[in-house]
């Protein structure tokens, strides 16, 4: 009776070990970008408006991670000897794109549209978390389908003062 | 409690009575007209082009195995040199009381506020269940995972998820185009107009035998057609309702054809 | 009541006994060589051709566009049928109390149980994306979907698992006795291993009706739900508007046919079980006389509805469904296996008529095999007769099962050969204790 509680003990323990390191090590929810870019600092200390980079979140179904050009535009004169935005002068010369990893990433199935979540006057925020605080993007959400739901059906109300229409039709999230 | 029993009692009496998706918002509906088709297949390239079908080969053709979503029906009646061929391009035709829908356990086939029958790929498990109870034959299976070679890759719909193995696939009326032209209309704050939604098929059919529209419109152009004396629904009889309204072929003697006789 | 004996009766209790726990103790090298080739029939002929199925796709199977359900199907409707034998023969007649059944339900019942798991797999195989399966079971999930509950699939889901549980439990309470009579008499790991698969058993009297209440319980409950099973199994086909398929006359037609499917299944076992366990002295030709009789009437009444199918069709006479009994009736090699389906399922269990030849263990091996292979075909043509000829003739195409489908329902006979190999090793496969009630009590046979 005694070696069985052990092994249920050892199973637990092996288990809750395992499910945390998986969860801080191995998460896509916070992954090493190529460029150590901050939001912190962007967003938060300097206060650059979300769409000021992200162009198209309130015109297509993509926000739109912002092109080089737009990085070299403010710094071709900041901090140019800085370390990181060496590496960003770097791409800029060899005239490549920065292979940013996509942090919030939907599978090929979901429709999202930016577009209607902006015009309906959901913040960045609310999804993204508080980005403007983030030295290391972090993804707060889970994505997850349930998690979607959670407005669609009931809880827009608080976001943006009315129900969606058709919010639990399959079809309006997925293609 | 009570209200929990209510409340089940309510669904089954709003279930499938007649007219019962009429309040809905749109009756999508389209009218093919049989005596402009001339089997040229442009719709059935336009809509592989346009939903991502793969195109499976000689052999996989050879086994019945095709994924196109919409078919020309081709009946060749007598020897040479009288002979009569006629057509009938068929596709999914979003039966209102779709005998698909009641088959598949875990909802991944559905009627949608639009009068749509839809299929969501991701929900769906694969138990042919729908595809067999279809009696129109219009459902279609991905049996393999279908490999794009590397320029055709990028030709890609990105509106349109590419299917996955095991999963029951078929014609969406073009639903990302609905859908485009409802965001399109909420921007502008107006409504849908007549004609602005066009499928694939019907947008690249050369003699204009096929129209889209809202049937729930009294002004749209299909209402107007589907009063035409030549109008029938194919396979009638089995009562399921279908919203592809086709007119018959009238023949040089005066006599009519549907491709059922 | 007069008690009616089956077995000679000169055999004693301790005989009982010993020749049950010899079958689980003594084996020989063909028990071995046996498990062996069905362990390999398994792995080679089913686990590792579904493995490259689900690897490849569907698209390894015979199925193409007008033909979504083939051998597959077959074979889930017709291991389905082959489990409602134990119910039949252990429920309806433990409650009628027929004294018959009693040195041969175990075995039934077993086979019920390893059928019904039979059946449940090959839904996984016939599935697009088995690694789904969870998404048709009923649980409360973060993406607030429900199941479609008026979809017959469902029913399926709910009536197969509930008819495995059932028919599981049934044969545990059955066997519990018997596991302890074996627990008595055995040495080592099988002593542990039977020590707690007897709960505890000691044979009081309070024990006794207890078990009894229960296994009457279970009796009752598990009639209706073995009709139900193959009813809703049927609705699977008949609820489609595919002509040869839409018919009212399904579920009858198909609860029918697995009790006789069923019972063609128990016979032909009895007769592999009696010659390799070599208990002939419990499993007398008696046994295979009331089991002909069984065979005769259920094979009346199956002919019977299959005229009547027939007829729905010929009478409705819309030119789909002449279609669709032309080429079952008419068209080769579907007519081949339709008219010998005749032969085998009507024509030749009417031999069983005569009494000496329902006592005659080799005609009711041969005329048992015949119906089970012939309540096969009758599966296959209902699916592959009826869905290559729906309503648009265009579409019509022929289905013919590819190598991994065959191989697949090789695989699984070996898997049910498998599985009862392991039981008759593991389980008292005649019960111990009722074939003991059936010899009745030496005291009073000493004062005839």
């Amino acid at each position: 009776m005694k070696k069985v509680i052990l092994y249920i003990v050892v199973g637990v323990a092996t288990f809750a070990i395992g499910y945390n390191v998986n969860a801080v090590y191995f998460s896509d929810r916070s992954p090493i970008q190529p460029i150590a870019f901050s939001h912190k600092i962007h967003a938060g200390d300097n206060n650059i408006p979300c769409m000021y980079c992200h162009i198209y979140a309130d015109k297509s179904t993509v926000a739109g991670v912002p092109n080089v050009r737009k990085c070299i535009g403010c710094h071709k004169i900041i901090k140019q000897d800085a370390p990181e935005i060496q590496k960003l002068t770097d791409y800029w010369n060899r005239k490549e794109p920065i292979p940013w990893i996509k942090v919030h990433n939907l599978p090929d199935y979901v429709y999202f549209p930016h577009k209607r979540h902006v015009k309906a006057g959901v913040h960045c925020q609310t999804c993204h978390g508080d980005v403007a605080k983030m030295d290391v993007l972090t993804r707060v959400s889970s994505l997850k389908m349930g998690w979607c739901l959670d407005c669609h059906t009931n809880g827009a109300v608080a976001i943006i003062g009315r129900e969606v229409k058709n919010g639990k039709d399959c079809w309006t999230c997925h293609k | 409690m009570g209200k929990f029993l209510d409340k089940i009692l309510e669904r089954f009496k709003i279930y499938r009575i007649p007219g019962y998706y009429e309040k809905y918002d749109h009756k999508w509906t389209m009218v093919i007209d049989l005596d402009r088709c001339n089997g040229c297949e442009a719709c059935v390239v336009a809509c592989n082009a346009e939903n991502n079908v793969p195109v499976v080969g000689k052999e996989e053709c050879g086994n019945k195995r095709t994924l196109n979503w919409i078919r020309i029906e081709r009946y060749v009646e007598g020897e040479y040199p009288n002979v009569k061929v006629k057509f009938i391009p068929i596709m999914c035709q979003h039966c209102g009381k779709a005998p698909c829908e009641t088959a598949c356990p875990v909802y991944a086939t559905y009627h949608n506020q639009d009068g749509l029958n839809v299929q969501v790929y991701n929900r769906c498990v694969g138990t042919f269940t729908c595809a067999t109870y279809c009696p129109y034959d219009v459902r279609r299976f991905n049996w393999f995972t279908y490999k794009r070679d590397e320029p055709l890759n990028q030709q890609l719909n990105p509106d349109v998820t590419v299917r996955e193995m095991g999963v029951m696939e078929k014609c969406t009326f073009c639903i990302q185009r609905i859908r485009a032209a409802k965001d399109r209309a909420k921007d502008e704050n107006r409504s849908i107009r007549d004609g602005e939604v066009q499928p694939a098929c019907v947008q690249s059919c050369p003699t204009g035998a096929m129209t889209f529209g809202d049937m729930n419109d009294p002004d749209s152009k299909v209402f107007k057609l589907a009063k035409s004396q030549r109008k029938y629904k194919l396979l009638e009889e089995l009562n399921a309702d279908p919203s592809v309204i086709y007119l018959k072929r009238v023949m040089k003697d005066g006599s009519s054809a549907t491709h059922e006789e | 009541m007069a008690h009616q004996q089956h077995m000679k009766s000169d055999i004693s209790y301790r005989e009982v006994n010993e020749d049950v726990v010899r079958t689980m103790t003594k084996s020989g090298v063909g028990y071995y060589i046996a498990l062996f080739l069905s362990i390999a029939g398994v792995v080679f002929l089913w686990w590792l051709p579904w493995a490259y199925q689900i690897y490849t796709g569907q698209g390894v199977t015979g199925l193409q566009t007008p033909v979504f359900w083939g051998i597959y199907l077959t074979n889930f409707i017709f291991w389905i049928g082959i489990s409602h034998s134990g119910t039949l023969l252990s429920a309806i007649l433990f409650i009628t109390q027929t004294p018959w059944r009693r040195s041969i339900y175990r075995s039934a019942e077993a086979m019920t149980f390893f059928s019904v798991l039979t059946a449940a797999v090959f839904v996984f195989v016939h599935m697009g994306r088995p690694w789904n399966f969870y998404w048709t079971m009923p649980y409360p999930n973060q993406r607030q979907i429900w199941l479609n509950f008026q979809s017959p699939l469902m029913f399926d889901v709910f009536a197969i698992s509930t008819y495995m549980t059932a028919s599981m439990i049934f044969l545990y309470f059955g066997s519990i006795p018997d596991l302890a009579a074996v627990r008595d008499r055995v040495t080592g790991w099988r002593k542990e291993l039977y020590g707690a698969l007897s709960l505890g058993w000691r044979g009081t009297d309070a024990e006794w009706h207890w078990l009894n209440k229960a296994y009457t319980f279970f009796a009752v409950l598990i009639i209706p739900l073995a009709v139900s099973v193959h009813s809703i199994v049927s609705w699977d086909f008949a609820l489609s508007k595919v002509p040869g398929l839409n018919k009212t006359i399904f579920a009858p037609y198909f609860v029918v046919g697995a009790i006789y499917s069923g019972s063609a299944g128990i016979v032909t076992l009895m007769v592999i079980l009696r010659k390799t366990l070599r208990i002939e002295k419990y499993i007398t030709t008696n046994h295979f006389d009331k089991l002909g009789m069984l065979l005769l009437v259920m094979s009346l009444l199956w002919s019977y509805i299959n005229v009547l199918e027939v007829f729905t069709g010929w009478y409705a006479d819309t030119s789909f469904e002449n279609e669709a009994l032309k080429y079952r009736m008419f068209t080769p090699p579907y007519s081949y296996m339709f008219w010998l389906m005749i032969f085998t399922n009507t024509l030749m269990p009417l031999l069983l008529i005569f009494r000496k030849l329902r006592a005659s263990i080799l005609i009711s091996l041969i005329v048992s095999l015949g119906i089970n292979v012939g309540m096969w075909i009758e599966r296959y043509l209902i699916i592959t007769t009826s869905l290559p000829r729906k309503f648009l003739p265009y579409m019509w195409h022929d289905y013919s099962p590819s190598l991994t489908e065959i191989s697949m329902t090789i695989g699984s006979f070996s898997f049910f050969v498998m599985l009862f190999l392991l039981f008759i090793k593991l389980w008292p496969s005649v019960s111990i204790y009722e074939v003991k009630e059936d010899i009745g009590i030496p005291m009073k046979k000493e004062g005839h």
